[in-house]
């Protein structure tokens, strides 16, 4: 596997691990997000 | 909602006692952990055959993002689907739809996010710009202001069950933007998604290779959605008994 192409992406690489990037970092938020509100009901009850 | 006249010829109560909270919150709580972790398993191998495995040179470099903007996408208009269907079961006072119906909003904005984020990045090197007043672009802009404003009604009303009412109305009214989004194509013929989107009916117009590449990650947004939508579930019936948020936990009957 040729990493530099890999990573240029014919030379659209931002565009592409850019998205990549904000869309796994989004899935994470909600995840997080989710966690602190499971935490945040159980405490209360 | 029900007319006094119409209730007793829909007598929904029985359904609402099967579906009860109670037991999906139990049900949600077993079937979660498997969903997680088959998602995080199929996002993973979805992400190394989009990128890594399938050939260079078609898809070539930025044509990539739309193994993520597409699945994106449908599941943007998928969620909002299924919370249509929740929302016209939750005007007729069943309460597990209204609860899912909430709990699928949050996912919802953020694959309408997704989708809109990456087909910007997707735009800028193909067509030269950011943004274009395209139809289904701006559509889906649509839909995520209709997403923001189901979940800002709900946050404006203090009553649960108002709050479940106005808002799935909000929902059922905005389903008119989803066969808009999906026939945009057909119907205003001057748009750059013309030639590279991929259709429900009738031949395919993306490259199989590519094709492949997108079920396989949307399959992937699937699971992730159905496990977050699940966990939130149980969050709000929690929230519903102890706290302001959540949804109406009391029954039709």
């Amino acid at each position: 596997m040729n990493w530099r192409d890999l990573f240029s992406m014919e030379g659209h690489g931002a565009y592409v691990w850019g998205s990549v990037g904000m869309c796994v970092a989004l899935m994470i938020a909600e995840v997080i997000w989710l966690r602190q509100r499971i935490r945040n009901a159980e405490r209360r009850l | 909602m029900l007319d006094s006249d119409v209730a007793p010829l829909l007598n929904l109560a029985p359904l609402d006692r099967a579906a009860s909270p109670a037991r999906f919150y139990a049900l949600a709580g077993r079937l979660g952990p498997w969903l997680a972790r088959g998602a995080l398993v199929l996002t993973l191998v979805a992400l190394a055959v989009d990128l890594m495995i399938l050939p260079a040179g078609r898809p070539g470099g930025a044509d990539r993002i739309v193994f993520i903007h597409v699945p994106a996408a449908w599941m943007s208009l998928l969620i909002y689907v299924l919370m249509a269907g929740c929302a016209a079961l939750a005007l007729a006072n069943i309460r597990l739809p209204a609860l899912l119906m909430v709990a699928l909003a949050p996912t919802g904005v953020m694959f309408t996010i997704v989708a809109l984020c990456t087909g910007m990045a997707w735009g800028r090197p193909n067509w030269g710009a950011w943004w274009t007043w395209d139809a289904r672009i701006t559509c889906e802009l649509i839909l995520f202001f209709v997403y923001i404003g189901f979940l800002a009604l709900r946050a404006m009303i203090d009553d649960r069950r108002r709050a479940d009412r106005f808002s799935a109305v909000l929902v059922v009214v905005g389903m008119l933007n989803i066969p808009i989004i999906y026939y945009s194509l057909s119907w205003w013929n001057a748009t750059p998604h013309l030639g590279v989107a991929a259709s429900l009916i009738g031949p395919a117009k993306m490259a199989s290779t590519m094709l492949g590449g997108t079920l396989l990650m949307t399959f992937a947004f699937w699971l992730y959605a159905n496990a977050v939508v699940l966990a939130r579930s149980r969050v709000l019936v929690l929230e519903s008994r102890g706290g302001p948020g959540g949804v109406a936990l009391e029954g039709a009957g």
